[in-house]
């Protein structure tokens, strides 16, 4: 197998991989090591509507990868590895990537897997993918033989396998008969929604529950078990997963028995799940980031830019993350790390110290004179509202003229992209963004750059994406440390690990994988 | 003035005592203090025998006929002392069951606005036949059929029909009749009526009154009167007894007590009472108000003595105790030869 | 009587559409963008517009508008954006549960709510009239995900007797457990609710003098109450029932989400979070269209309660 990393310049300014996930420890599964059988209970804050891998994008991930494969799969440390393909060559001009397709798949249809498959899914995700716009660059996608699959650029994109395998609203292969018949709709039902995966769907009822149950005909694939990459093990017979809105409720129907695994539990739910000792507490390191965006176009934060670096001076980054709860499920980080975790460099020492007298003074050099500031604050649990007062009263201590608004997520993100209504807001999202962040702290939400973006930013993400040598790419790190210092722009204030909750005969969790993948996990009878 | 006693003079008087009522008192327990609404009341009626309790609103007449039956509102009612001996039983002595047992069987009322005191959404069948099958064995249908020929007694046409109506799609005169009958259904022993016509209108009342005096008569029943209209008393009644404030103040045969009453009060109530022979100008009202029960508590002489011509120093520092004026007249007064006496110079 | 039926009927008609056109100019004019909901956060522009052209949204709100109306008056309210399916698929398939947990929660409004009305009207101020009134108390100002939560503590958490959350369509006995909590937080504090007006129009009725004709006739203390004294002291009660059943058919959304029960309340919030336009919209039109049967069947129950009252 020949494998090629090359990463080529990337043309737009849009992101790559948003996965909340993975870091360090890979899981080891070989699949005669755990018990079979049972069902296992799920649930999640977030309803799972649809299992439609290309359309939707704010669900839980797991039972969508437990039912589809893509051609080529995350791993721990966010490489995509082999999934139905096997190995894939690049041409000499970056242009063609030619993909072997895994042998002996079969569909849970019952048909086997062909290159005719791959690009018919290529043709529905090109017309429904949720992120098809990360492969915009993808000419055609061509069957050379039954076997093997050709993916033409109309210019060179080195992060093609990463957009692959996107770990939502990506191209998911599915039957050719079926993504014919769907073609622009959603595959909701349980005769629609067929892939190639571990697990298949039995059961949906909207709104309530999604019922999965072993796929005796599955191929393994090779390697290490780690995040969505390797064998998959499916020990439970049957899967079912629910949604629970209510946090309290969640952790109620964990510790009532009535559900196995629940995904996101708040920091302040946490002791509950620490008083009972029949379930355990997984901390999903490092989950989520968490941070404040000033918005440098327009307003207060645009006119008196001062204002920006005596709100950094006094901001005591520890203080704002106690709002999440114990220190066991939090990490006050006050810088950016855009670095990949498999990049050895990984720098978590860069704090700026806390000095109250000297953020006064810079309010006072400013020039403010008073103008009402709006912080919107971000809605949804573990990336913002928990800090929120703390904020506030910090900025009040200033001085400042504060106007904190909570809204609800809809609004949010309307208002959001709006420059004119609001100075700073909170923000979050996955802890690894690596390329992503590189790209999006530069831009609005618009995807327009922001104004007056230092010199010498772009060249530093340019360099930053393509050099092969693991030491130049950490002085170009700490160079856009500095210049991001100097924008200020951001103020990143750490990350907020992901906890879920267990029953203490579950085995096997992956326990650096929020996103609660259920392959390989199985209970101790 | 002159009244015509009709008919039924005086019974005989060697016919058992159906109620004999010692000594009553009856209590309102409030938080203005403790209100004495019947105060020492004692009389009885005979079989056969019409009793008409009369007074001003207020005088305590309505809280003894509900005394009776012990149907004082509790609280802040409470009958405290006496005894109340329906054919020799001791209804304060009875327990709950034993005094339900009484109601509407032994002894039945009658209610002055038949239009609230019959159930509005229940239909006159149900309403009447209750009474039968609360108090006898009999069968929903031996208690309807029994239902219709007492209808048909209280002259009420077409009591099929009647059975199934509400009490609002009857006239007031036929609603009366209808309570008649219920109070009648369960032949009982004592018949109290509250105010029976006072509801009614005037040609209505006569033909109540005369369903009553029938409808007695017949069945033999001891009845008392509650009522304010010396005209029905003089209809209706064989002995009448006054009240004022709680108080017995004169109790009399009728003819005795239209032709001289011995009590200041009874007389003022009968120059307060038009007919047909009253001249213009004759009439005059009682001065004064009925003192409120509250204004009782303090006092100590006669009770009336405040609105009354005769009274004097004796009648304001001492009540005076219900003595006999002739064989069968009774009166709580210092001065009731004074009284009798002025009526003749009159 | 019938013709009063018909007439009744007929003038819900414009009521429903005008809550209709208030529905769709209240959900789409508020602030927030449904297409937020189908794209990834870092998604372009382009995408976005993309999503909303999908869902229609690309059109002008007056256009919207005749469109989406004249569809209601063709009787179809449109396909839910999250769900993907019609919305009254959507409305009736959580319709059921809804309409369980109002039946057993009305079933123990009623059952405690009266009783305990009845016997602190008895006595007033005594014992019970005493504990009624910490009842009722604590019943209309205790909030209801509270005592859910409690509840849940107590006998799903700590005791193990019932499931914690969730509508368990197994079989008929696990639906019935699972309603048991939900509907005991439901119904206290709508039993409160009667309790109180019970109490109050039992005293009322307890006054008037076809009471006290009952129990001259020597009626038994329960046939008086019962027969006599209630039956008049309804009207006022069935008045806060029906509002009750109102209020409870519309689905209660505390406690749909705090128990996680799939019913209409829990839809209405979750469809309000998502923006789910057609949602929202139909679930107001039919619920908006319930309240007025409900209405209508609670002013029929009064004639029948009582027979001075005669629609003609």
């Amino acid at each position: 197998m020949k494998r090629s990393r090359h990463f080529a310049r990337r043309s737009a300014l849009a992101a790559a991989v948003m996965a909340t996930a993975v870091w360090g420890g890979a899981v080891q599964a070989a699949c005669d090591e755990g018990q079979y059988g049972g069902t296992l209970n799920v649930a999640s804050p977030l309803p799972l509507v649809t299992l439609d891998q290309m359309m939707i994008t704010q669900e839980p991930t797991a039972p969508r990868h437990a039912v589809y494969e893509q051609l080529v799969a995350l791993d721990a440390n966010l490489v995509p590895q082999p999934a139905l393909a096997t190995s894939w060559e690049i041409s000499n001009d970056l242009l063609t990537w030619t993909f072997t397709l895994r042998e002996g798949v079969t569909f849970h249809n019952g048909d086997p897997l062909t290159a005719d498959d791959v690009v018919a899914s290529w043709e529905r995700f090109q017309q429904v993918g949720s992120r098809n716009f990360e492969l915009s660059d993808v000419e055609s996608v061509e069957a050379i033989d039954a076997g093997t699959v050709a993916v033409h650029l109309s210019k060179p994109y080195g992060a093609l396998l990463e957009s692959i395998a996107a770990m939502s609203g990506s191209w998911a292969i599915m039957p050719a008969s079926i993504a014919q018949e769907l073609g622009t709709e959603r595959a909701d039902r349980v005769e629609h929604v067929v892939g190639s995966g571990p697990y298949m769907v039995h059961e949906i009822i909207p709104e309530v529950s999604t019922t999965l149950r072993r796929f005796d005909a599955y191929t393994m694939h090779e390697g290490e078990a780690s995040y969505n990459a390797g064998p998959r093990c499916a020990y439970f017979d049957e899967i079912n997963v629910i949604n629970i809105v209510d946090h309290s409720t969640r952790v109620s129907a964990l510790l009532a028995g009535q559900v196995d695994l629940i995904l996101q539990v708040p920091g302040d739910e946490a002791q509950r799940l620490i008083d009972d000792p029949n379930v355990n507490i997984v901390s999903t390191a490092p989950g989520n980031r968490v941070y404040f965006k000033f918005n440098v176009a327009n307003r207060v934060f645009a006119d008196y830019p001062l204002l920006r670096d005596a709100i950094r001076a006094g901001i005591d980054t520890e203080e704002m993350m106690w709002g999440f709860g114990p220190d066991e499920y939090w990490r006050a980080n006050n810088t950016p790390r855009f670095q990949e975790p498999q990049w050895p460099w990984v720098d978590q020492s860069h704090h700026f110290p806390v000095d109250m007298e000297l953020a006064k003074q810079l309010v006072e050099e400013s020039g403010y004179q008073g103008e009402e500031i709006v912080f919107l604050v971000v809605p949804g649990g573990a990336t913002g509202p928990e800090m929120a007062p703390a904020m506030d009263q910090y900025m009040r201590d200033l001085g400042l003229n504060v106007r904190m608004e909570n809204l609800d997520s809809a609004t949010f993100g309307t208002v959001r992209r709006d420059l004119n209504a609001w100075d700073i807001k909170g923000a979050g999202g996955g802890s690894l963004v690596g390329l992503a962040y590189l790209d999006s702290s530069g831009v609005d939400r618009n995807g327009e750059p922001w104004p007056g973006i230092p010199d010498g930013w772009y060249e530093l993400l340019e360099q930053a994406v393509n050099l092969e040598d693991q030491d130049e790419r950490a002085a170009v790190a700490s160079a856009f440390y500095d210049l991001h210092a100097e924008f200020n722009n951001e103020m990143w204030m750490g990350d907020v690990f992901v906890i879920m909750g267990a029953r203490s005969d579950l085995r096997n969790i992956a326990e650096n994988d929020s996103t609660a993948a259920f392959w390989n996990v199985w209970r101790e009878q | 003035m002159t009244y015509s006693a009709t008919g039924f003079g005086s019974q005989d008087q060697n016919n058992a005592k159906v109620l004999q009522v010692e000594n009553l008192e009856t209590h309102f327990i409030t938080r203005a203090g403790v209100l004495k609404a019947v105060d020492g009341v004692s009389f009885h009626i005979h079989a056969g025998e019409t009793v008409a309790l009369v007074g001003e609103s207020g005088c305590g007449k309505s809280v003894t006929a509900l005394s009776l039956l012990r149907l004082v509102p509790n609280p802040p009612g409470e009958i405290v002392g006496g005894r109340i001996l329906l054919d020799g039983d001791d209804l304060l002595e009875m327990s709950q069951s034993e005094i339900e047992d009484v109601r509407g069987d032994r002894a039945a009322m009658i209610f002055q606005e038949p239009l609230t005191a019959l159930n509005p959404i229940l239909n006159v069948g149900n309403q009447l036949s209750e009474v039968i099958l609360r108090h006898t064995k009999a069968s929903k249908r031996e208690a309807r059929a029994l239902v219709l020929d007492m209808l048909k007694r209280v002259g009420i046409s077409d009591p099929e029909s009647r059975l199934k109506a509400y009490p609002h799609q009857l006239s007031g005169g036929m609603r009366q009749r209808v309570m008649i009958a219920m109070a009648l259904l369960a032949n009982p022993a004592l018949l109290i009526a509250d105010e029976p016509t006072t509801a009614l209108d005037v040609t209505i009342q006569a033909q109540i009154l005369e369903l009553m005096r029938d409808m007695r008569d017949q069945t033999g029943a001891a009845v008392l009167m509650i009522t304010h209209d010396l005209g029905v008393v003089a209809e209706m009644a064989d002995r009448v007894i006054v009240m004022y404030a709680g108080r017995i103040v004169e109790s009399a045969p009728v003819r005795t007590l239209f032709a001289s009453p011995a009590h200041p009060y009874t007389l003022g109530l009968m120059r307060s009472t038009p007919n047909l022979t009253t001249q213009r100008g004759e009439l005059s009202a009682i001065p004064g108000l009925v003192p409120t029960l509250a204004a009782l508590k303090d006092m100590e002489g006669c009770r009336f003595a405040p609105r009354c011509a005769f009274a004097s120093q004796k009648c304001r520092e001492h009540e005076p105790p219900l003595e006999n004026a002739s064989n069968d007249q009774s009166v709580r007064c210092w001065h009731w030869d004074q009284v009798l006496a002025s009526q003749v110079a009159v | 009587m019938i013709s009063y039926l018909i007439r009744r009927l007929l003038g819900t008609i414009p009521i429903v559409l005008i809550v209709g056109a208030i529905a769709f100019f209240l959900v789409q004019l508020s602030p927030g963008d449904p297409a937020m909901f189908y794209v990834s956060a870092d998604a372009p522009p382009s995408e976005i517009e993309r999503v909303r052209e999908r869902l229609g949204l690309d059109q002008p709100i007056a256009t919207r508008f005749v469109y989406w109306f004249g569809q209601v008056l063709q009787g179809d309210l449109g396909v839910s954006f999250h769900q993907n399916r019609p919305v009254l698929e959507g409305f009736l398939a959580a319709l059921p549960v809804t309409l369980w947990l109002a039946f057993f929660s009305l079933v123990i409004a009623i059952a405690i709510g009266i009783p305990v009305g009845l016997f602190s009207a008895l006595r007033p101020n005594g014992m019970v009239d005493k504990f009624a009134t910490v009842f009722v108390f604590v019943g209309v100002s205790m909030p209801n995900f509270w005592l859910g939560m409690l509840l849940v503590l107590m006998f799903a958490v700590t005791l193990g007797w019932m499931p914690a959350q969730g509508f368990n369509t197994a079989n008929p006995w696990e639906a019935f457990r699972s309603l048991v909590l939900p509907a005991i937080t439901l119904g206290y504090s709508q039993a409160a609710l009667i309790a109180r007006m019970t109490r109050a129009s039992m005293l009322e009725v307890m006054r008037q003098d076809y009471v006290q004709t009952a129990r001259a006739k020597g009626l038994r203390v329960p046939v008086v109450l019962g027969k006599h004294a209630f039956g008049n002291a309804l009207n006022p009660i069935v008045t806060i029932i029906g509002l009750a059943v109102g209020s409870l058919a519309a689905g209660s959304a505390v406690v749909e989400v705090v128990f996680n029960l799939p019913g209409i309340g829990r839809l209405v919030v979750d469809s309000v979070m998502r923006r789910d336009y057609p949602m929202i919209q139909g679930i107001l039109l039919l619920t908006a269209g319930m309240i007025i049967v409900v209405n209508l069947i609670t002013d029929l129950l009064y004639a029948v309660l009582d027979p001075r009252i005669r629609y003609d």
